[in-house]
């Protein structure tokens, strides 16, 4: 086309939009709802590949298309009606349409003319508006071929031609095929892709309800003129909504000729019909491409004959106009008023301009068209003019304050300097704000100030000025529309992403308000688009307050659109990772989150159960017991303290324990402990070792301790709480049956299972469950995790009872809402590091805690202690009673029991008699087996004798192990059996950890479990009672009866060293026995005085008594035999050769064996002098045992009691002290620096000069005083006798020598010298154990105080080289005092 | 005055916040992550500036319509951020000037700043803080506490 | 900083007593040198903090290895880096030609084998402050003869 100054002016790809004359503006509520449509209807399809954004550490995958929003723009233009100030979207032409079928088409032209002016030109038609005046009539004759016939018609077009010319009328033959159903498949409906743009246009139509024919008609032609646009869309390069947009708002419409034309309907019906039968889908089913063709054909004449010329005449009519104004007057504004004063009143006009932006101006003022000329250029893409018209148009529209059109021409003004090519001047980013503001601003109007931020939004985003076109965006969210805002808000997201540097917080942020409103404005879907899409951004950026947000808005969200899985999975989140939320607010998640769980596991009721969060599980710290509870002690009744889950590991103990058990196990086993021992552990926890299956026992139970933790502030609940388990019954293990258990479906003769029904955890608080399984049958059991409903507590909120949670309402909390779930424990074993790679990789070993082996029945015994004393006197003896119970159902044996202390207690010797008095009846008698004896003959000694065998002290064998005496061996089922036991308090004072090991076999021997054991530890306080210490030494007196050298004197001295107030009063000695091989008591020296012996407290006592050897033939025959000889000091004698006395002397002796003795090293060269030395040693050894048996007479609450008692003392060489405790020897104080190591000493060979002095007793024996008459004879002459026996075993050469060795002068002094007469040296030998004496003669000059102890006596044994000589010097100074007579 | 203080490690995951209205916490904790795009833009035009422009303090980062919000970054990358009532013009105004002069250290936003620099470098060299973890120390919280109900 | 005489013999001592643990093997030998680096590391990160309290933003890469040369090293080792040099891709020598953890030891060649046990904490020191100022790097050191050392810093590029 030419333009005004007649270029050629090119218009491409030129749309033409047609609709109804009859169409309404849209009523706003059905442009909302319909947006509201547009938008949900439009989803981001599934199968988008999102591109990858990456910004800094962000890597979001983000579509960069949002659909939704371009046909929220497309049809948010599309339906804006027409306003007053701009004449973009003012019809411009008007197509009349008659049927060549009718009667008379022409005068239905004439008629339809009128009609169209009438409509235009009369008021109360506000709508359509027409864009000038004189609108473009176009009549167009419609021949449908399959009904008229051609002749008709194209004589009625002749006529027309004539009436209109040729550029006003056409003839468009259409539905020239004949509707047969068969052929109309194949053809594609050629309209379909456009309806759906202008889908508004025959809404509205439908609406505003004129007959349907109009509609149908007007579509098709929408579709016509749309062809337009199709065969030239791909000519053009530029993005097609730029384009489309200005040119869809022109529009022409055709006339409805219906309305007074019955017989049309008849022209069309096929078209109708088809229409109809295909259901409205496929339209225009008649047309076959030729029709097509022809279409298109009748548009482009339309447009070239028609349209275009009389656009091209308008603007030239405009311009002219305003040329000739230009001419009048230079003043363009003041010239307007002059020219069209008759249109408008100045003085009308200023007041108008006070009332705000609504200066009107009546619709052919003079400034309109300059507006009208603008748009018109607009619409023909003539942009340079038309910005340059909007120009002036703006300046007018300012200067008389008409801001709404000066809006309007900003707007435009801007659109087309950026649509010019080229782009010759900048795009005044300006207009459109001001324009914005105006719209908003000032004449309060949305849609226009929309419509613009839109335009302006694109055009600076294709400009990439995003920051500015996301200010704009961001600028136009109100309070008013939702959807709107919503979408702004996204758009503006985008923007900052897509910036250079993409402002990704911003990004995510915008998203998260668009989603916000997006929920307000009702579309979910959009919502939780934004919100997923936001949360890519704050994902585990540690932001965990807006983390949570998010998670729970999704959850919501995804929970509304029925997501569930997405919705629960975000409601995890939120309560996994410690939220720093307020306690409500957690409790809202968790309500929150229950609720839609629950509804989850209502719709899949019977799939597997889903993994619960809450609370945590330690499982690491997950123990195992296997074994019943302990009994609580009944009355004095005391159950062994097993092992149960209440003790909490203690690694020495449990060393201890495995200690004892291997002890006992490889006496059990000869000695050797078996390769596959493994120690029983009956409660496993991370420090057991868990790497082997554990056996448990069919009908004993399971106790499996479950550590829970709750990381919420507000407290949990968890209801039928129990263990999950997988079985495998071993009988049918040809097809192993795994049933995955659970309580409610579970067999409950496999396994039972204890439910807990309640289970609070309050908040923040660590706490255990203990659960139980019951196995009733054997094979390998798995637990795999827990069941439970997990719930809250509420106010008074009743539950409904639903199938999951059974009885939820019988708990004194009424939970808010529970969910069945199930958790795992799955618990990873120790860090492997033995092998290389297991070094360096990270490796761990299995944990089998959780799966033990179920074996067939085993023994089970209990045993309980009776009398069982807590306190103790050191050395007291106690009865007490055992009972043993076998509560399983198969008899036990091999009962064993071990500890390290097994001095402490006896069940008593073979010799005790095992017929056990009830507990009951033994109150308060005596410990001891005692006889009564008559008190004449008190003290000499009475003797029974007794072999250590009886009392189970061989040789060799392990005393910690000691066999209970169980009458027959066997405790058979449900039997018990009451032993009595003896106890002795430890020596130490002090308390006493006693750990007693109870092992025991079943009859029938099993593969897997050989033995069990049963622990029990005592605990005993034991406080000082007496101290012993004793001392042997050779008597130098004459051998009177049964002589032979060879009788000793002990001296024994015990103290009460009772500091105790608790009210010992005293300790009686009631007996003194001595057991020995080789020696025993004899007869007690010096009782002079008191007959039984107290020692109240602090009170020390000495006893002394004179030890013989026994009997050649008792000593030599039986080695092993012990002599006891008791010295009573009551009135009853305690057979000290029987239990319970010498039961605890054997222990404390086999005590003192285990000690090795002092053993010499071995020097082969000077055997000899070894055995020399031995024997010497031998000399001086004795092994003499004291047992002081003891009363103490003891007031606890006003009652008196006795107690007895025994203390050993153990006497090993002559001389030495002995004491019946262990000297405890002060530690040595540590030194700080060590230089060297101290080398080992080695034992030198000599005797001690003691031991030598023991190998000849020497006495001498003398008057004690001696009268001599010295005036009838000056010398005196005494016999004294020299006894000299060998203590030895071997010949001793002795050597006496009476020659005055003159000791220290002092010595000399006090007694005199005298001298000794005849032979002064002897030399002789004396046979092992021999005496032999010597008559000397000493000789007195006068009175006085001698001492004899001088002859000096040397000894050596007699088969030896070397000498041991030792001056035999007797201990004591042998005094005879001479007298005068 | 100060409605909210925040303390953003370097990689920009929260060290501390505290904001005085703790019913809308969400809302500053969401306005403290968006502008830490800003703080990254201006960090990122700083680079380029001469020597002497190149401070800490990088004065207002972005007004919303009720609050305004500033913000400071150390040399560790450290940012602090301050959302600030816009009713309170204290800050604003002198800042305009003094900015304007080109020297911050006159503007009483920049000793606010300072103050917790200071303090956080305490909180650094406490040997119980292990950089990188969120601040639990009494002292900072109390120092922040005092910024926000000191009035100026 | 400290009285340097102080920090010096702290420094001492720290050694010895890593290495002592080592001996009644409560560390396993070979960690002695990463558990010192770690002291340093932590130490740096502290320190950087407080220097770069007053100083300006830093322009790039170079002006913080200037700033550690300059500043850094004077507060902590009383004197400058004697010699920086780099090749542009992030590889920093820095040279110190009278390192003060190595003075008190005697010039030379005597004890050389045990330099590395004093230069640790050192390398640490720096590693801390860097990383504190968003640069991660391997610092290693060398030691031809006593007092003088190079450290060398790498720059991982992330």
């Amino acid at each position: 086309m030419r333009d005004p100054n007649n270029q050629l002016h090119v218009i491409k790809n030129l749309k033409i939009a047609v609709s109804n004359i009859i169409t309404q503006p849209p009523q706003p509520g059905a442009i909302r709802k319909l947006l509201n449509d547009v938008v949900s209807s439009s989803q981001p399809a599934e199968g988008l590949v999102a591109n990858v954004i990456t910004a800094g550490d962000y890597d979001l995958n983000i579509s960069g298309t949002t659909p939704w929003f371009e046909s929220y723009r497309e049809t948010f233009l599309q339906s804006m009606p027409a306003s007053d100030h701009e004449f973009l979207n003012h019809y411009l032409a008007c197509m009349l349409v008659a049927s060549s079928s009718e009667a008379e088409p022409v005068e239905q032209f004439s008629k339809l003319s009128q009609e169209q002016h009438r409509i235009q030109h009369n008021s109360d038609y506000s709508y359509p508006k027409w864009f000038i005046p004189n609108t473009l009539k176009y009549y167009v004759l419609l021949h449908d071929v399959s009904a008229g016939d051609e002749q008709r018609a194209e004589l009625i077009y002749e006529e027309m031609k004539h009436k209109y010319g040729t550029q006003g009328c056409y003839l468009l033959k259409i539905n020239s095929r004949t509707s047969n159903r068969a052929s109309d498949e194949q053809i594609p409906d050629p309209w379909s892709q456009y309806l759906q743009k202008n889908s508004i246009q025959n809404q509205e139509s439908y609406e505003d309800g004129p007959c349907t024919i109009i509609s149908n008609k007007n579509s098709d032609s929408n579709l016509l003129s749309l062809d337009g646009l199709d065969n030239e869309v791909k000519v053009d390069g530029l993005p097609n909504n730029f384009r489309a947009h200005p040119l869809q708002l022109d529009q022409s419409s055709d006339p409805s000729n219906s309305i007074d034309a019955p017989d049309h309907v008849k022209s069309v019906s096929s078209l109708h019909e088809t229409k109809k039968a295909s259901t409205g889908i496929i339209h225009g089913a008649c047309l076959t491409l030729t029709d097509h063709d022809r279409i298109r054909q009748f548009i482009q004449e339309f447009t070239f004959r028609g349209l275009l010329p009389h656009i091209e005449k308008t603007i030239r009519q405009l311009n002219d106009q305003l040329i000739s104004r230009k001419g009048l007057s230079r003043s363009l504004f003041s010239a307007t008023k002059k020219w069209f004063s008759g249109s408008k009143v100045p003085e009308k006009s200023i007041n108008e301009l006070k009332n705000t932006s609504g200066l009107l101006y009546p619709p052919e003022a003079p400034e309109l068209q300059i507006r009208k000329m603008a748009d018109l250029c607009f619409l023909v893409q003539h942009y340079d003019l038309a910005y340059s018209c909007y120009h002036t148009a703006k300046k007018d529209f300012l200067n008389d304050q008409a801001m709404l059109y000066a809006a309007g021409a900003l707007e435009m003004a801007a659109v087309s300097a950026f649509l010019q090519p080229g782009a010759p001047r900048p795009y005044p980013a300006h207009y459109m704000d001001t324009a914005i503001q105006t719209y908003r601003d000032i004449c309060k109007n949305m849609v226009l100030a929309e419509r613009c931020v839109l335009l302006s939004a694109e055009i600076l985003k294709s400009q990439s000025k995003y920051s500015e076109a996301a200010a704009l965006l961001i600028r136009l969210t109100s309070e008013d529309s939702d959807l709107r805002s919503a979408l702004l808000l996204e758009q503006a997201a985008h923007c900052f992403i897509n910036m250079k540097s993409p402002m990704v917080r911003k990004y995510a942020f915008h998203m998260i308000l668009a989603g916000h409103r997006f929920s307000k404005a009702g579309q979910k879907k959009h919502a939780l688009r934004c919100y997923c899409q936001a949360m890519q951004v704050y994902k585990g950026k540690g932001w965990s307050l807006a983390e949570d947000h998010i998670n729970f808005t999704i959850g919501r969200q995804s929970y509304t659109l029925r997501q569930l899985d997405n919705a629960v999975s975000a409601f995890r989140h939120i309560l996994i990772n410690e939220s720093k939320q307020s306690a409500a607010q957690q409790g809202a998640f968790l309500r929150e989150y229950l609720y839609v769980y629950k509804n989850v596991s209502q719709l899949s009721p019977d799939g597997p159960l889903p993994q619960l969060p809450l609370p945590y599980i330690n499982s690491s710290a997950t123990r195992v017991f296997f074994g019943h509870d302990r009994r609580p002690a009944d009355g004095e009744k005391q159950a062994a303290t097993h092992v149960s889950l209440d003790q909490e590991y203690d690694s020495e103990s449990s060393q201890q324990w495995r200690e004892l058990e291997e002890q006992v196990v490889a006496v059990v086993n000869k000695g050797i402990i078996p390769s596959n021992f493994h120690p029983t552990q009956y409660c496993l926890n991370s420090y057991s070792d868990n790497s082997r299956f554990p056996l448990a026992v069919v009908e004993e139970p399971i106790t499996v301790e479950v550590a829970f933790r709750n990381p919420l502030k507000v407290p949990l609940l968890l209801t039928d709480l129990s263990l999950l388990w997988k079985f495998q019954p071993n009988d049918f293990s040809g097809k192993d049956n795994e049933e995955v258990k659970e309580r409610i479906t579970g067999e409950p003769e496999m396994i039972g299972t204890e439910v807990i029904s309640e289970f609070l955890i309050n908040s923040e608080e660590s706490k255990v469950a203990r659960l139980k399984l019951f196995p009733h049958h054997i094979g390998e059991l798995h637990i795999l995790g827990v069941v439970y409903n997990l719930g809250t507590i509420q106010g008074s909120m009743t539950v409904d009872g639903i199938g999951a949670l059974p009885g939820c309402h019988t708990g004194k909390y009424s939970l808010s809402m529970s969910v069945r779930g199930r958790q795992d424990l799955e618990i990873q074993g120790p860090r492997l590091n033995n092998t290389k790679e297991e070094k360096t990789s990270i490796k761990y070993g299995p944990d089998r805690r959780l799966d033990p082996i179920i074996t067939e029945e085993m023994p089970l015994l209990e045993v309980f202690f009776i009398h069982f004393p807590t306190g103790l006197l050191c050395g007291e003896i106690r009865k007490a009673y055992v009972e043993f119970v076998n509560v399983s159902k198969c008899p036990l044996t091999g009962l064993k029991v071990v500890s390290k202390r097994p001095e402490f207690f006896t069940f008593g010797g073979n010799t005790a008699v095992l017929t056990p008095l009830s507990p009951s009846a033994s109150e308060n008698c005596s410990a001891y087996k005692t006889v009564v004896t008559d008190s004449t003959s008190v003290c000499t000694a009475l003797i029974s004798s007794a072999s250590s065998i009886d009392f189970g002290i061989g040789i060799g064998s392990q005393p910690e192990v000691i066999p209970v005496p169980l009458p027959d061996t066997v405790l058979l089922p449900g039997a018990s059996v009451q032993l009595p036991m003896w106890l002795r308090g430890p020596d130490e004072e002090g308390v006493h950890e006693i750990n007693f090991l109870f092992y025991y076999e079943s009859i029938k021997k099993q593969p897997k479990i050989r033995h069990r054991i049963l622990r029990h530890t005592a605990v005993i306080c034991t406080s000082r009672s007496l101290n012993v210490r004793a001392t042997v030494c050779r008597s130098n007196s004459l051998e009177d009866e049964e002589g032979r050298g060879g009788n000793m004197l002990v001296f024994v001295d015990m103290e009460n060293t009772n500091t105790s107030e608790a009210g010992v009063k005293e300790f009686h000695i009631v007996q003194v026995s001595s057991s020995s091989k080789h020696w025993k008591l004899h007869k007690s020296v010096n009782l002079s005085e008191n007959k039984d012996a107290k020692l109240a407290s602090r009170e020390k006592g000495k006893f002394c008594f004179k030890a013989i050897r026994c009997k050649e033939k008792e000593a030599a025959t039986q080695s092993e035999k012990y002599t006891f000889a008791d010295i009573i000091f009551g009135n009853e004698q305690i057979i000290s050769s029987a239990s319970p006395c010498a039961d605890f002397f054997y222990r404390s002796l086999s005590s003192e064996l285990k000690k090795p003795p002092p053993q010499l090293s071995v020097h082969t060269e000077k055997q000899s002098v070894e055995d020399a030395v031995r024997l010497i040693q031998k000399c001086s050894e004795v092994d003499l045992n004291i047992v002081i048996l003891w009363k103490a007479y003891v007031v606890e609450d006003s009652k008196q009691l006795i107690l007895e008692g025994q203390h050993h003392v153990i006497l090993h060489t002559v001389g030495k002290e002995a004491f019946s405790y262990p000297q405890k020897q002060e530690p040595p104080e540590m030194e700080l620096l060590k230089f060297f190591r101290p080398e080992s000493t080695t034992v030198s060979l000599r005797p001690s000069v003691e031991q030598l002095s023991n190998l000849i007793k020497t006495s001498l024996h003398y008057p004690e005083s001696f009268n001599h008459p010295f005036h009838q004879k000056s010398l005196c002459v005494v016999p004294v006798t020299l006894l000299l026996s060998n203590c030895s075993k071997a010949d001793v050469d002795v050597i006496v020598d009476l020659r005055h060795k003159t000791t220290s002068p002092e010595a000399l002094e006090i007694h005199g010298s005298f001298t000794w007469l005849g032979q002064t040296q002897y030399k002789l030998q004396l046979k092992s154990q021999e005496i032999h004496s010597l008559q000397l003669k000493a000789c007195f000059v006068h009175t006085g105080v001698y001492n004899l102890g001088t002859p000096r006596i040397f000894a050596k044994l007699s088969d030896q080289v070397t000498v041991f000589e030792t001056s035999q010097q007797n201990s004591m100074p042998a005094l005879i005092i001479i007298n005068n007579v | 005055m100060a409605v909210c203080i925040a303390v953003i490690a370097k990689e920009n995951y929260p060290l501390y916040i505290r904001s005085t209205p703790t019913e809308n916490e969400l809302k500053f904790h969401y306005m403290v992550h968006t502008s830490l795009d800003v703080v990254d833009e201006k960090i990122s035009a700083m680079g380029k500036a001469l020597v002497d422009q190149r401070e800490l303090y990088l004065g207002l980062l972005y007004p919303t319509e009720d609050y305004k919000v500033y913000g400071y970054v150390t040399n560790s990358k450290v940012k602090f951020v301050m959302v600030v009532d816009s009713s309170n013009t204290a800050l604003r105004d002198n800042e305009i000037r003094s900015v304007s002069a080109g020297d911050w250290r006159t503007t009483p936003g920049w000793w606010m700043f300072r103050k917790l620099h200071n303090s956080y470098t305490d909180v650094m060299c406490n040997p119980f803080y292990n950089p990188g973890d969120r601040i639990q120390s009494r002292a900072f919280d109390n120092m922040v506490m005092s910024m926000m109900i000191q009035v100026c | 900083m400290a009285d340097e005489a102080l920090f010096l013999l702290l420094h001492n001592e720290i050694v010895s007593g890593v290495y002592k643990s080592a001996e009644q093997g409560e560390v396993e030998n070979g960690r002695c040198i990463t558990k010192l680096e770690n002291m340093g590391f932590r130490v740096g990160q502290g320190l950087i903090e407080r220097f770069t309290k007053d100083t300006a933003r830093f322009k790039d890469e170079l002006d913080i290895m200037k700033f550690i040369c300059k500043d850094f090293w004077t507060t902590v080792f009383k004197k400058q880096i004697d010699n920086l040099r780099t090749n542009h891709q992030g590889i920093y020598v820095l040279q110190d030609n009278k390192f003060r953890l190595l003075t008190q030891m005697s010039a030379g060649k005597q004890y050389l084998e045990h330099a590395s046990k004093y230069l640790a904490f050192t390398c640490g020191l720096i590693r801390g402050g860097l990383s504190n100022l968003g640069i991660k790097s391997i610092v290693t050191a060398e030691v031809s003869s006593m007092p003088a050392c190079k450290f060398q810093v790498m720059i991982q590029k992330l």
